[in-house]
């Protein structure tokens, strides 16, 4: 496998990464993105 | 810490529009009832030292909650809205066309015992409709400030501050209504008579009515949009405009689009020597998601479309319509509303259903509002469509690629119908509830409204397509590309160099490319998505998909437009050299089995189509779906019965369509 062929998995592999955590996101307890992509938005920290 | 104040009226009296107009932000607003479910803050400058926090809060007729949006503005008020901070003051907006229901809720506001400013919106609507309203008079009846502003056009904001500024600093709690309640009969019929009471007398000399009832423009063109036949049938004929819209006014646009990208791939391919990286970023990158980009001059048409009728009032008459149908199936036309959201989105389509009283209709609503078609299924029906419906005209002046565009849209609605029939009769079971609609006056649409809607739906869709669809592109070139199966390689550079010593000229030229194009479709098939798709293929080959379709919808859960990036990949990566700087229209065209029959035809193009149309590809919305319910149980049953459902329809109309064609 040539250097360039290892430069490229490696990015897919960040790709993947990505993709899951992206696909979780929604999932997760603390999101507060509510519809994210679909354009809510976030509301402000009253921490 | 900034004082908070608390932004409380009617449903579709300029909340949200004035909340715009004093913070800056961009929420969303539409001309019907309901489009803001949740709490959301912003920063209001009253004067040179005065910040306030305003929250605007969801519309409601009364303190006396029904419905979860409506619990929203009760608990802030109190204090008790998880997340939201307890507001100081409260500005009370009040459409003046129709101030005694308004004054109604403004009894109950009063009665929270914070300083009140009246914000009088709507002032021209009051008086097309003929009714004057005294400010100072009424002002002095309720005990508070009165402002008249028109929050469209941004009129009366510096006075409503000063005041808001003024009503701060002073503290001053406004006088309790005097409508004679006790504590325990706050709630009952009495008390609504008692409310209207004070409501009458608040207005008794400070508003001055016409004569005789204003026949309006609204109310002239009521008789025609919603009545039983004519408005039905004008709503088919809007519908059928836009989508015919969507493919004839958005095609020069696309073909500019697509002839940028293709240059893009060219330049590209001619700066890179051969090599995975050039393959990633020609085959990959530039093939997938430039597949996606194109379609953004079709999103913006419908979101145009979709923010003309939201802010014009047409979208009440829509549900009013609805409401005869789905009163058959156990809903009322307060479902439409999250329905006809959905269409954008099914995520604010789910939140919209906390509008939703009854919480029986309202889990239904929540189960059927996935099947519309949102837009991220456009690009899918739009590709299929393009490439295999023929753009003919039936009785001469109905496009057919447009028709069968509103065919696809309808097909969520009308699956949702027996969907949510069978849920009433099985899981949910209940009474019809009754729908009470406010029907608004029409307006012209605010046109910076719509053009920030449909910008802001247009950027969220190519910020999709640099980032999620980016990634899973490289994840399905990389699944795609690698491994180089040495032996495929092997055996064709023998024939390479077989044909190197046999012959020359263009002759050699021709055998390299045809060997290159058979090396490239071969090692596409044994790479790790081709093992993967051809292992799944069987599951799929009675929908008439090859593993190819295969892999490429189930690379689109994290994304529906996924399919159309993976297509554009695959189809890129094993295609022959000569197609690649083809459009993807033209590259499914020439697609093939192994035995060389063409892939694709109209069937598959409609069993893909109808896969989409009905699937559960959406991880956001299940979340939504998880988090409105309170359960995972609902989320899970969603995914189930839409997936399976979308499997066994398509299954049936590849079926009954390829025994049709053939």
């Amino acid at each position: 496998m040539s250097g360039q062929d290892l430069f490229t998995l490696v990015l897919a592999g960040l790709a993947l990464f990505f993709v899951i955590k992206k696909v979780l996101q929604p999932f997760r307890k603390k999101d507060k993105s509510c519809e994210g992509d679909c354009g809510c938005a976030k509301k402000p920290d009253h921490d | 810490m900034n004082p908070v104040i608390a932004l409380v009226g009617n449903p579709n009296v300029g909340k949200s529009t004035l909340f715009n107009a004093l913070t800056g932000l961009n929420r969303r607003t539409g001309n019907f009832a309901g489009v803001t479910v949740d709490w959301e803050a912003g920063q209001w400058q009253l004067d040179k030292d005065l910040n306030a926090e305003l929250l605007d809060l969801p519309g409601t007729y009364s303190m006396a909650a029904k419905s979860p949006d409506e619990a929203v503005v009760v608990n802030t008020l109190r204090g008790t809205q998880e997340g939201a901070p307890h507001p100081v003051a409260v500005l009370a907006i009040v459409d003046a066309s129709n101030p005694e229901r308004n004054l109604y809720l403004l009894s109950q506001v009063l009665e929270q015992g914070l300083p009140t400013v009246v914000a009088l919106n709507m002032i021209d609507i009051a008086e097309e409709r003929g009714l004057k309203i005294d400010i100072k008079t009424l002002s002095d009846n309720l005990g508070v400030t009165v402002v008249p502003v028109q929050a469209n056009s941004r009129k009366g904001l510096q006075e409503l501050a000063r005041a808001m500024a003024t009503c701060i600093t002073d503290g001053k709690v406004p006088p309790s209504p005097d409508t004679s309640l006790d504590d325990e009969n706050k709630q009952n019929t009495k008390a609504i008579q008692a409310r209207y009471g004070w409501a009458r007398r608040m207005l008794v000399d400070a508003l001055q009515r016409p004569d005789s009832q204003v026949d309006t423009f609204s109310d002239r063109l009521d008789r025609v949009l919603t009545h039983k036949v004519w408005g039905t049938l004008l709503f088919v004929v809007v519908m059928a405009v836009v989508f015919q819209s969507i493919y004839s006014w958005a095609g020069p646009l696309m073909d500019l689009v697509d002839s940028g990208i293709g240059a893009v791939s060219d330049f590209v391919g001619n700066l890179l020597p051969e090599g995975s990286l050039k393959s990633l970023l020609v085959d990959g990158v530039i093939a997938g998601v430039g597949s996606v980009v194109i379609f953004v001059p079709q999103i913006a048409i419908l979101f145009l479309f979709i923010a003309i009728m939201e802010g014009c009032g047409y979208m009440a008459r829509a549900a009013f319509l609805m409401d005869r149908l789905f009163s058959k199936i156990g809903l009322s036309g307060r479902s439409f509303i999250p329905m006809f959201t959905s269409f954008a989105c099914a995520i604010p389509g789910v939140m919209a259903t906390r509008t939703i009283e009854d919480n029986k209709e309202r889990l239904i609503s929540m189960l059927v509002a996935p099947l519309m078609s949102c837009s991220a299924r456009l690009p899918v029906y739009t590709i299929m469509i393009g490439a295999f419906i023929p753009n003919t005209q039936i009785f001469g002046f109905i496009g057919l690629q447009g028709l069968t565009l509103l065919v696809m849209y309808m097909v969520g609605i009308t699956v949702a119908i027996p969907v949510a029939w069978l849920l009433r009769k099985w899981l949910v079971q209940g009474n019809i509830p009754a729908f009470f609609m406010e029907l608004p006056g029409y307006k012209m649409p605010e046109w910076h409204t719509v053009f920030r809607l449909v910008w802001s739906k247009c950027k969220a869709f190519l910020v999709r397509a640099g980032t999620v669809i980016f990634a899973v592109t490289v994840v399905i070139w990389a699944a795609a590309y690698f491994p180089r199966d040495a032996a495929v390689m092997e055996k064709h550079e023998g024939l390479r160099v077989q044909a190197r010593a046999t012959m020359n000229g263009e002759a050699l030229e021709e055998k390299l490319g045809e060997i290159n194009n058979i090396e490239a479709g071969a090692l596409v098939q044994t790479s790790w998505l081709g093992k993967t798709g051809k292992a799944v293929e069987p599951i799929f080959i009675p929908l008439g998909w090859d593993w190819r379709i295969t892999v490429g919808a189930l690379a689109s859960f994290p994304a529906r437009e996924v399919i159309v990036a993976t297509l554009g990949t695959i189809f890129n990566l094993g295609a022959d050299e000569d197609a690649q700087s083809q459009s993807l229209s033209e590259r499914l065209k020439s697609a093939t089995w192994p035995d060389g029959r063409p892939l694709f035809n109209a069937a598959v193009a409609l069993s893909v189509m109808i896969f989409f149309a009905l699937c559960a590809q959406c991880g956001a919305t299940l979340a939504v779906i998880k988090k409105e319910s309170g359960s995972w149980k609902w989320a899970g049953f969603t995914f189930v019965y839409m997936t399976g459902l979308a499997y066994i329809a398509s299954f049936v109309v590849y079926q009954t369509a390829i025994r049709v064609i053939t």
